[in-house]
C-alpha cells in the first residue's frame, strides 16, 4: 500500500482524508487495538461494526483526541488532511473539526439547553454573557434541526433521549468537519431516532464526514456509505454498501463466521407454572406524586417460559420492575404473591431471598463495580453463600468465579482485571453471572442486550431460553421489536404505566406492538 | 474462561505505583540516618511506633470510612474526648468500667453519625464536623480547660509494659513461619511483598530485643492492624465496603444492606478513636482535653499516603500502615534534626501533596 497525500495542488485527491495507519493501543491486559490501518474519503458516511471489544468506540475516542499518546500506549499514525495528526487533547482534535458524540451523555442537567449548547463559546462582551442573544441563536438553531423546543429548559427535565439528542445538537453547534457517534441511537426512541437520521443526511448533504458507530446493522443500510468491520482490535474488512451487500455479509466479518442463527428455537413442550403474580401495583412518580408511572398492573408470571415486556420508553416498565425488586413502599403499593402466598418485599436482599434477581438497564450506574475486579463483581450479590461466619472461601469463591466465566464465555485477561476496562458485551456477562450464581427462580432482564453487538445479543438469548428450559421464569423488557418477537413466548405490552395487551408469541407482530405501543 | 495476552499482562514489570509510598518511607529512612545516625537507635526506631499508636487507630478506622467514599473528620477530638471522660470516670467507677463506659460512649456517637448520614442524608463531611466541634468542647467543659490526672496502675502499666522478649519474638516467629508457609502453598503470591514483610519483621524483632520488649501499645495497635485487614480482606463486610464505596447504587442493588454498613464503618471508626484516646491517656498520664488537635488530618494523611482513593473503593490496609509509619517517621527525622514542631507542619503538607500527586500521576498512567 503507498500513501496518497492529500494536497489542494495536485488536483484535490480527497483520498486519505482520514488515514489511519497501522493503529494499536494497549490498555492493561488487553490490546483493545491491533494494527489498524485504512482510509475515509471527505463527506463519506462510515460505520465502524464489530463485536463487542472490537475497537470500534476506542477507535473513535482515538481519532477524536479523547485517548492520547502521552496518557495512553498507542502506536501507529493518524493523518487527518494530509498532516500526521498526534493530538494532546480533545480540543485540538475540535480545532481541526474533529467532534465525538459519546455515548454517555456530557451535559449539564442543571443548566439549560441553550447554555449547553453554547457551554464551549457564550456569546459575551468582556466575559459577560448575553442571554437573550444566546437564548435567540439557540433557538435558531433548534429550528434548524427540527426541534421544537425551549432552549431554556434545564436538561434535568428532559428524558433521557430528549437529552441524547440535545448532545447530538450541542456538538454540531460547533460546526464540525468529521463527527464521530457513538452508538447514537442506543438510548433513543424511534421518534428521535428519525431526528437524528434527518439530521444525519443533512450532514452528509453539507459534506460533512461521519463515523457511525453502532451495533444496528438496519441503521447502517439506511445511513452510511460504507462499512469498516473490526474484530478482536483488528481491521477486518471495509465494505461499501452498494446494494450486493446483505447483513448476513457484514455479521460473517464481525463475528469471523456465519451467524447460523439469532434466535433459539422454541421448545416443542413446555412445563409452565404459575410462579409470580403481580396485583393492581401502582408507582408514583418521585418528583411528582399525583403522577402515576404504573397504573394499576396486574400480571402473572410463569416459570419455563420467557415473558417480554414491550413499551416505549417511558412507559414504566423500568419502574414497574425496579419498585418491586427494591420494595420501594413510599411510592408503590400493591400485592405481590410467590408460589400462592403473599410476599412483602422490603428491600433488594429481601427480594433476592424470594428468588428474584433483576438485571438492570444501566450496567455501569447500578449494576457494577467497575473500579473493582471481575471476581468482585461476579460474587457481589453472593457473598453469604461464599462465607462462613462472614469469612469468605476463597477456594469456592475461586471456582464459583472460574465456572461462571467459562459459561458465559466471559472474554478477559484474567478475572483479577477491573471490570472498567472490559467491552459492554462482557461487563453485561459480568452481570448476569451475578446473578445466575444466586439460581433466581425468577429472572428480570432489563434492556439486557443494550449497547451490545449481534454475536454477544445471539449468545444472551440462548442463555435465556436455556434457563427458561430449566424452569426459570425470565421476564425480558426490551425496546427492540425484533427481539421480543424473536426471544418471547408470551408478550405484554405496556404504555402510559398501563399493561395494554397481553399476546402469546405466534399472534404477535411488529405492526401489532407498535399499535399497542403507541396507541393507535 | 479465554485468557487473552497473558504474556503481556505478566511482563508489566515492576508495578512502581503498588510500592510508592514503600519506597517514599525507605527514602526517608535513609534520609534521616544520614541526617542524624542515633535514629537507627533501636530505642527511637522503638518510640516512632509508640507514639504513633493511637495515631495508627484512627488511620485504621478511617480507611474504612474513606473506602466507602465517607470521611470522618472527628477523630482527632475523640482523642481528647476519650481521655478526660476515662480520666473522670476512673474514680468513680474503677478502671475496668471506666474503659468500658467510655467505648460504648464512642461506639454510640458512632451509631448517630451513620443515622444522621443514612436517614437524614447528611453529609458525613458535615456530621463529622459538627462531632469535631462538639466533642472537643464537651472534653474542654468537662475538665475546665485543664488536664485530668489518672492515677490509676492498670492504666499506667498500659503506657509502659514491656511484653517480654521472647514470647514477642516467638510471635514474630509464628508469623514469618506463616507467611513462609503461605507463599509456597498459594497461587499469585509476590515475592518482593513477602521479602519485605519478612525483612520488616525480622528488623522489628531485632528492635524488640535490643530494647528489651515490646510496648504494650505497638503490640495492641499491630494486633488491631491484623484483625481489620482481615476483616477488611477476607470477609463479606469488607467486600461490601469496597463495594459501597465503589457503586453505591450497584451495592443496594446487590442486596446489599447499606445502611447497616455504614452504621458499622462508623462506629469502628468512632470506637478505634475512642480507644486510641485511652492509649493516649495511658502514654500521658492524664486524660488532656487538647490531645489529638489535627489528629484527624494526620490520620486522613496516612490513609491517601497509603494510596486509598479519596472518592472510595479503591485502597488498602496495608497502604495505611505505611502511611502512619512515614507520617511517624517524618515526625521523628525533623525532630532529630532540630526542626519545630511548628517548621514540621510545612514538611508534612509538602509530604502529603508529593505523596499524592505520585500517586496519581502512575496511576494515571496505567488507567
Amino acid at each position: 500500500m503507498y500513501i496518497i497525500i492529500f494536497n489542494e495542488k495536485n488536483g484535490g485527491v480527497n483520498l486519505s482524508y482520514l488515514k489511519v495507519q497501522n493503529l494499536s493501543i494497549q490498555f492493561p491486559g488487553v490490546k483493545a487495538l491491533d494494527g489498524v490501518s485504512f482510509e475515509i474519503d471527505k463527506g463519506e458516511c462510515v460505520a465502524f461494526c464489530g463485536e463487542n471489544g472490537a475497537g470500534k468506540s476506542t477507535l473513535g475516542k482515538i481519532v477524536s483526541g479523547v485517548y492520547t499518546k502521552n496518557v495512553f500506549d498507542i502506536t501507529g499514525t493518524i493523518i487527518f488532511k494530509g498532516e500526521e495528526r498526534d493530538f494532546k487533547n480533545t480540543r485540538e482534535a475540535e480545532e481541526l473539526g474533529i467532534e465525538m458524540v459519546h455515548q454517555e451523555l456530557n451535559l449539564f442537567n442543571e443548566m439549560t439547553i441553550g447554555e449547553n449548547i453554547f457551554m464551549n463559546n457564550f456569546p459575551n462582551k468582556a466575559g459577560i454573557v448575553n442571554f437573550e442573544q444566546m437564548y435567540n441563536e439557540a433557538k435558531e438553531f433548534l429550528r434548524e434541526m427540527d426541534l421544537n423546543v425551549d432552549p431554556k429548559v434545564k436538561i434535568k427535565d428532559l428524558t433521557v433521549s430528549q437529552s441524547q439528542i440535545i448532545e447530538i445538537v450541542a456538538t454540531l453547534s460547533r460546526d464540525p468537519e468529521l463527527i464521530i457517534f457513538d452508538e447514537a441511537t442506543a438510548s433513543l426512541t424511534n421518534k428521535e431516532i428519525e431526528i437524528l437520521f434527518n439530521i444525519i443526511k443533512r450532514l452528509k448533504a453539507e459534506k460533512t464526514t461521519i463515523i457511525y458507530v453502532t451495533h444496528k446493522l438496519e441503521e447502517i443500510f439506511e445511513i452510511c456509505d460504507s462499512v469498516i468491520i473490526l474484530k478482536d482490535g483488528q481491521f477486518v474488512e471495509k465494505k461499501y454498501l452498494d446494494g450486493t451487500i446483505k447483513k448476513d455479509d457484514i455479521i460473517e466479518g464481525m463475528v469471523g463466521r456465519k451467524l447460523e442463527k439469532m434466535y433459539p428455537d422454541r421448545p416443542s413442550e413446555k412445563k409452565i407454572n404459575e410462579i409470580m403474580k403481580i396485583m393492581n401495583w401502582n408507582v408514583l412518580d418521585h418528583l411528582v406524586p399525583e403522577k402515576k408511572l404504573v397504573d394499576n398492573v396486574s400480571l402473572n408470571i410463569n416459570s419455563g417460559e420467557i415473558l417480554g415486556l414491550y413499551g416505549l420508553v417511558g412507559s414504566g416498565r423500568t419502574e414497574l420492575v425496579m419498585s418491586i425488586f427494591k420494595g420501594d413502599k413510599e411510592y408503590a403499593s400493591g400485592e405481590i404473591y410467590i408460589d400462592n402466598n403473599k410476599v412483602d418485599i422490603n428491600n433488594p436482599a429481601c427480594a433476592i431471598e424470594h428468588g428474584i434477581s433483576l438485571i438492570t438497564e444501566d450496567r455501569k450506574e447500578n449494576a457494577l463495580v467497575l473500579l473493582r475486579s471481575i471476581k468482585e463483581n461476579i460474587v457481589l450479590a453472593s457473598l453469604k453463600k461464599h462465607a462462613k461466619y462472614g469469612v469468605i472461601d476463597e477456594k469456592e469463591e475461586l471456582n464459583t468465579v472460574n465456572k461462571y466465566m467459562a459459561k458465559l464465555q466471559v472474554k478477559a485477561a484474567s478475572i483479577d482485571q477491573l471490570v472498567m476496562n472490559l467491552s459492554g458485551g462482557n461487563q453485561q456477562k459480568v452481570v448476569i453471572s451475578k446473578w445466575l450464581i444466586n439460581e433466581p427462580n425468577i429472572l428480570i432482564l432489563d434492556e439486557p442486550t443494550k449497547g451490545i453487538d449481534v454475536g454477544a445479543k445471539a449468545e444472551i438469548y440462548q442463555i435465556l431460553r436455556e434457563l427458561a428450559d430449566q424452569g426459570i421464569a425470565v421476564v425480558m423488557i426490551s425496546s427492540e421489536i425484533p427481539e421480543i418477537l424473536g426471544v418471547s413466548d408470551k408478550i405484554a405490552v405496556m404504555r402510559d404505566g398501563e399493561i395494554c395487551t397481553l399476546l402469546n408469541a405466534e399472534e404477535a407482530d411488529e405492526d401489532k406492538l407498535i399499535k399497542y405501543a403507541m396507541g393507535r | 474462561m479465554i485468557l487473552l495476552e497473558k504474556i503481556q499482562c505478566e511482563n508489566k514489570g515492576f508495578e512502581w505505583e503498588k510500592y510508592a509510598s514503600l519506597i517514599g518511607l525507605l527514602v526517608l529512612v535513609v534520609v534521616g540516618i544520614i541526617l542524624n545516625p542515633s535514629f537507627l537507635n533501636p530505642q527511637n526506631l522503638m518510640n516512632i511506633l509508640r507514639q504513633n499508636a493511637s495515631a495508627g487507630f484512627l488511620a485504621i478506622g478511617m480507611t474504612f470510612v474513606i473506602l466507602t467514599a465517607g470521611i470522618d473528620l472527628s477523630v482527632g477530638s475523640f482523642l481528647g474526648f476519650s481521655g478526660v471522660v476515662l480520666a473522670l470516670l476512673i474514680p468513680h467507677t474503677g478502671v475496668f468500667v471506666a474503659i468500658i463506659i467510655t467505648l460504648l460512649l464512642g461506639a454510640l456517637i458512632g451509631i448517630s453519625y451513620g443515622w444522621f448520614i443514612t436517614d437524614f442524608n447528611v453529609p458525613p463531611f458535615i456530621a463529622t464536623l459538627a462531632g469535631l466541634s462538639a466533642l472537643r468542647g464537651i472534653a474542654l467543659v468537662a475538665s475546665r480547660g485543664g488536664a485530668v490526672p489518672v492515677s490509676n496502675m492498670f492504666l499506667i502499666k498500659m503506657g509502659v509494659y514491656k511484653i517480654n522478649p521472647l514470647v514477642s519474638l516467638l510471635i514474630s516467629a509464628v508469623i514469618v513461619l506463616y507467611i513462609i508457609y503461605n507463599y509456597n502453598s498459594k497461587r499469585n503470591n509476590n515475592l518482593i511483598e513477602t521479602i519485605f514483610i519478612v525483612l520488616g519483621i525480622s528488623c522489628f524483632s531485632y528492635i524488640i530485643y535490643s530494647v528489651g520488649g515490646l510496648n504494650i501499645q505497638v503490640f495492641l495497635f499491630l494486633l488491631a492492624f491484623g484483625i481489620f485487614w482481615f476483616l477488611l480482606n477476607k470477609t463479606v463486610f469488607g467486600r461490601e465496603v469496597y463495594a459501597i464505596g465503589g457503586n453505591l447504587e450497584a451495592a443496594g442493588l446487590s442486596g446489599i444492606k447499606v445502611k447497616k454498613d455504614l452504621i458499622l464503618v462508623y462506629v469502628m471508626s468512632a470506637t478505634l478513636a475512642t480507644f486510641g484516646g485511652i492509649l493516649t491517656a495511658a502514654r500521658l498520664g492524664t486524660g488532656a482535653p487538647n490531645v489529638g488537635t489535627g489528629g484527624e488530618l494526620d490520620a486522613i494523611a496516612a490513609v491517601v499516603i497509603g494510596g486509598t482513593s479519596f472518592s472510595g473503593g479503591i485502597g488498602n490496609l496495608s497502604g495505611t500502615f505505611i502511611g502512619v509509619l512515614l507520617m511517624g517517621v517524618l515526625k521523628n527525622v525533623l525532630s532529630l534534626y532540630g526542626v519545630s514542631s511548628n517548621a514540621q507542619m510545612i514538611f508534612k503538607g509538602l509530604i502529603i501533596l508529593i505523596a499524592v500527586i505520585i500517586d496519581t500521576q502512575l496511576k494515571h498512567k496505567n488507567a
